[in-house]
């Protein structure tokens, strides 16, 4: 397995799960705390996402110890499930329990719980399950060769957030040319994949690997564009704590530049 | 007037300022001294949105209006007391059947007129409301006419206003013609609005988000709404497209000025009976001003539209400018804008969001089977602030004292709902002179007379009926009703025929081709939808007629004097 800078792929892996559940506790933070954790359940991702945190950590300092990668991957596990029921939740109470329910469909996703938000904390969880695998010494996720895994989780992550992106900026009314762009390469290289699991040529690669690129470049776009999305509301980040819980997705963007990251990690170390 | 000394302003030019929208001043083009093409009495609804127009062609243009230019981020303030400058309270006589409450509640003074204080629901208007008359026929005691223009007519107008205001609306809204997407999404719902929502789910009646003329996103430096509700106060955060902070500056980046605290006395003509030009009285001065013009447009609103033309009565025209037709002044109109209220066990905090709350229902704005009344209403949600709900309870429930401070303490539980109701056209409904008072300037006071047709009450009936049961079915108690009135049309109908109307499609008076009236006046019906946004797409049609008009030279009829007639071709953009 070829490393870089002395890390092999799988710890690469393992840091970037850990970056990247931090990034979803703080979005979940923000939307949860603005609804003043009305439910008792909005507290579960910050327990999951907390427990997988830690274990990553652990997991990274002791990259051999058994318990430490046991740990990881029954908090991944945890995690992937936190996500799915968290969806189910966020379904309910944004969807069916209020007002006009499924006859204001529409109005419901662009305004409430976000409907794709809780699976990126199963996308992160995935990833964990997926470095505990591997640092345990087995090539393969349930029969899927742990390259093949990384790179599926990563499509299917960057396909849903460009989905949820894009509901939250026609929810903006694109009213800025660059809130188009989750529908750009993310969307692309979600494409790409099969192409390359398939095929695996040459120009798949290449193509894969130049959007992944972009992709990771985007994200940090769309941080800079949502730091100034939070100053064009009233007051601008003079008044930062309203802006932000009322403003874009703090750091929602940066998901697509870690799990392009990955994607490029599971390319290119793995 | 005679006596007073008439003068021409000052003949230096200078460079003017004027409030901009952030808190700046911006540099301002003087026209005192000039002849412009247009002046235009009212800088509202109608008459912003054709002043920007105008100027944006290339048409010198002037607008004055009778109060203050606002700086929206110094002078509004969220207290509701201390807004009462924002709104039209010169004095008024009421009178009729049914006299209607004047102020607040439907006429606002200033930069941006109404606008300024109204609550920003965008409606436009429906293909059947412009053709009441060949729908209905005749019905006793009403007057009802057709439009001289239709909904095609309007339509691409209507959707113009809609972008530049950055209307806030549904993705797809279901009632009226199919339509072009809203430029930016519906609002998120205030709690009166998940109310309005709830109970008619419940009672499967069709709700929809309203659309808002208020950002939901940002927009040209412009910042969405934070809800907190002071609308009908003046935003102070530019969220709310009302005109003074969308049509008004863009009048005066293109050359217009605007001139506020000028209040218009009388509009003169030459002895061929074209208009010349306004005088006017600025501020409290008692002075009479000056200003020329090669047309001259009124958009007081509905009251001091046909006031400014009847006060301008002269040797030539004995009854009031425009009047051959008798028409001015008469079937002026109101929308029912009654009310009902319900408590809720939880809080409601009725006055958080826009008035509008972001639900509305028109599924009884038609002419309901098995009724026996024609026309309808929109039900909307409302949300008055403390004062204004204390004197709700005080006069329709005849609370008072204590009673009426238990009951206020309850205030955030309160949800109400109301609606903007047909009222059929009147002839006896009428603006007149009130040669016995005076206002401040020695002018004529105009006096409302006004009374329902039965067909507005049983609407009303069915109308309480309906917002009781949908306010109970959410789970509301204890509801109470308050009748009230809201927006002020008519009064210069529109029409084809010079013998029956004011103006014609074009809003150019039939008597006096250099005379034009472009504000809520020209409404021959009233279509049971808020005003606004189908005032502004005829100022918005108005202005694109008036630039045909021109390029083929039809625009205005020659003047005696040295003065050129209108300008044919418009000079280009920023020559002004
Ligand atoms: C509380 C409230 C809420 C409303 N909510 C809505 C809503 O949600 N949606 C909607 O569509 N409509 C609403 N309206 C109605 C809407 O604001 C008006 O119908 C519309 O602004 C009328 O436009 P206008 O051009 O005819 O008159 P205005 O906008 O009132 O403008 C008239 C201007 O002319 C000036 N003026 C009058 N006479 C003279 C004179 N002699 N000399 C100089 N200046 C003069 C006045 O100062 C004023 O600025 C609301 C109104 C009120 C009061
Ligand atoms: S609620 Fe919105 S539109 Fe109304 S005053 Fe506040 S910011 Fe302006």
């Amino acid at each position: 397995m070829s490393t870089f800078l002395g890390w092999n792929g799988l710890r690469w892996l393992n840091a970037l799960t850990a970056i990247m559940v931090l990034l979803v506790m703080v979005d979940a933070f923000i939307g949860h705390y603005r609804s003043g954790f009305a439910v008792r359940a909005q507290y579960t991702p910050f327990l999951s996402g907390g427990a997988i945190l830690i274990a990553a950590v652990l997991a990274g300092i002791a990259p051999h110890e058994g318990w430490a990668l046991q740990l990881l991957l029954v908090t991944g596990a945890g995690g992937v499930l936190t996500g799915i029921v968290g969806a189910g939740y966020h379904h309910y109470y944004g969807i069916t329990s209020k007002p006009g329910g499924y006859g204001w469909l529409l109005h419901h996703l662009m305004h409430h719980a976000p409907p794709l938000a809780p699976f990126a904390l199963s996308a992160v969880g995935a990833l964990a399950v997926l470095v505990a695998t591997g640092l345990r010494g087995s090539g393969a996720v349930l029969g899927v060769p742990l390259r093949t895994a990384a790179l599926c989780v990563v499509a299917v992550t960057l396909a849903g957030a460009a989905l949820q992106a894009t509901l939250l900026h026609y929810r903006g009314a694109f009213n800025n040319p660059l809130m188009y762009a989750p529908l750009t390469t993310p969307v692309l290289s979600a494409a790409a994949v099969p192409w390359l699991i398939l095929t695996r040529g040459r120009w798949a690669l290449l193509s894969v690997t130049v959007l992944f690129e972009a992709t990771f470049l985007i994200g940090f776009v769309g941080l800079g564009m949502h730091l100034r999305g939070f100053d064009r509301m009233m007051g601008g980040l003079r008044v930062a704590l309203p802006n932000v819980l009322d403003g874009p997705a703090m750091t929602a963007p940066a998901l697509f530049s870690g799990f392009a990251a990955a994607g490029l990690t599971a390319l290119y170390l793995l | 007037m005679g006596d007073r000394m008439t003068r021409v302003a000052d003949a230096r030019e200078r460079t003017l300022t004027a409030p901009g929208i952030d808190g700046e001043r911006v540099p301002m083009r003087d026209r005192s001294r000039e002849e412009v093409d247009f002046c235009i009495v009212g800088a509202g609804a109608g008459g912003g949105t054709l002043g920007a127009k105008l100027a944006e062609a290339g048409f010198s243009v002037v607008i004055i209006d009778a109060g203050p230019h606002w700086d929206p981020t110094r002078d509004f303030v969220s207290d509701e007391a201390a807004s009462h400058p924002l709104f039209w309270t010169d004095e008024r006589i009421s009178a009729g059947e049914h006299p209607i409450e004047l102020g607040s509640n439907n006429s606002g003074r200033g930069v941006g007129g109404s606008t300024v204080h109204y609550s920003m629901i965008a409606m436009r208007a429906h293909p059947d409301d412009f053709r009441r008359r060949t729908i209905l026929g005749e019905i006793a005691g009403a007057e009802l006419r057709d439009w001289p223009l239709g909904y095609a007519d309007l339509e691409p107008f209507y959707e113009e206003v809609e972008h530049d205001l950055q209307v806030a609306g549904p993705t797809f809204y279901p009632w009226g013609r199919r339509r072009k997407r809203y430029p930016q999404r519906e609002h998120d719902l205030n709690a009166c609005a998940k109310v309005l929502v709830e109970g008619c789910t419940k009672l499967g009646i069709p709700v929809a988000p309203a659309p808002i003329a208020t950002l939901s996103a940002p927009h040209r430096g412009r910042s969405p709404c934070v809800y907190r509700g002071f609308c009908n106060y003046g935003c102070t955060t530019n969220a709310k497209s009302s005109v003074l902070v969308t049509y008004v500056p863009r009048a005066i980046r293109a050359g217009a000025e605007v001139r506020p605290g000028c209040m218009a006395a009388r509009i003169e003509h030459d002895s061929r009976g074209l208009a010349t030009g306004v005088l006017y009285f600025r501020a409290d001065g008692a002075e009479l001003h000056r200003q020329r013009a090669r047309n001259v447009v009124v958009a007081g609103y509905a009251v001091e539209t046909p006031r400014l033309l009847l006060g301008s009565a002269s040797a030539m025209f004995p009854d009031g400018m425009a009047n051959s037709s008798g028409c001015v002044g008469r079937c002026f109109m109101v929308h029912t804008g009654d009310q009902v209220f319900a408590k809720f066990p939880e809080r409601i905090n009725q006055y958080k969001a826009p008035p509008p709350g972001g639900a509305i229902t028109e599924h009884f704005n038609r002419t309901i089977p098995g009724e026996a009344f024609v026309c309808g209403y929109t039900i909307e949600v409302v949300g008055p602030h403390v004062v204004d709900f204390a004197s709700r309870m005080a006069t329709s429930r005849g609370l008072w004292g204590a009673s009426l401070r238990r009951e206020m303490l309850d205030y955030n539980y309160w949800s109400g709902l109301g609606i903007v109701g047909e009222v059929l056209p009147r002839r006896d409904n009428r603006v007149e002179l009130h040669h016995d008072e005076r206002d401040r300037h020695g002018l004529p006071i105009p006096r409302v007379v006004f009374g329902y047709h039965g067909n507005d009450q049983a609407i009303v009936r069915h109308a309480v009926r309906q917002m009781t049961s949908i306010l109970e079915a959410a789970g509301g108690r204890e509801s109470w009703h308050a009748d009230r009135t809201a927006h002020l049309l008519g009064g210069c109908r529109m029409g084809h025929d010079p013998h029956d109307s004011v103006v014609d499609a074009d809003c150019r008076s039939h008597d006096v081709p250099n005379l034009w009236i472009c504000d809520g006046s020209v409404f021959p019906t009233s279509a049971a939808v808020n005003p606004s946004l189908t005032i502004q797409a005829i100022a918005s049609r108005t202005a694109a007629r008036i630039r045909e008009l021109a390029a083929r030279r039809e625009l205005s009829p020659h003047h005696g004097h040295a003065a050129p007639a209108a300008r044919i071709h418009p000079a280009p953009r920023g020559t002004a």
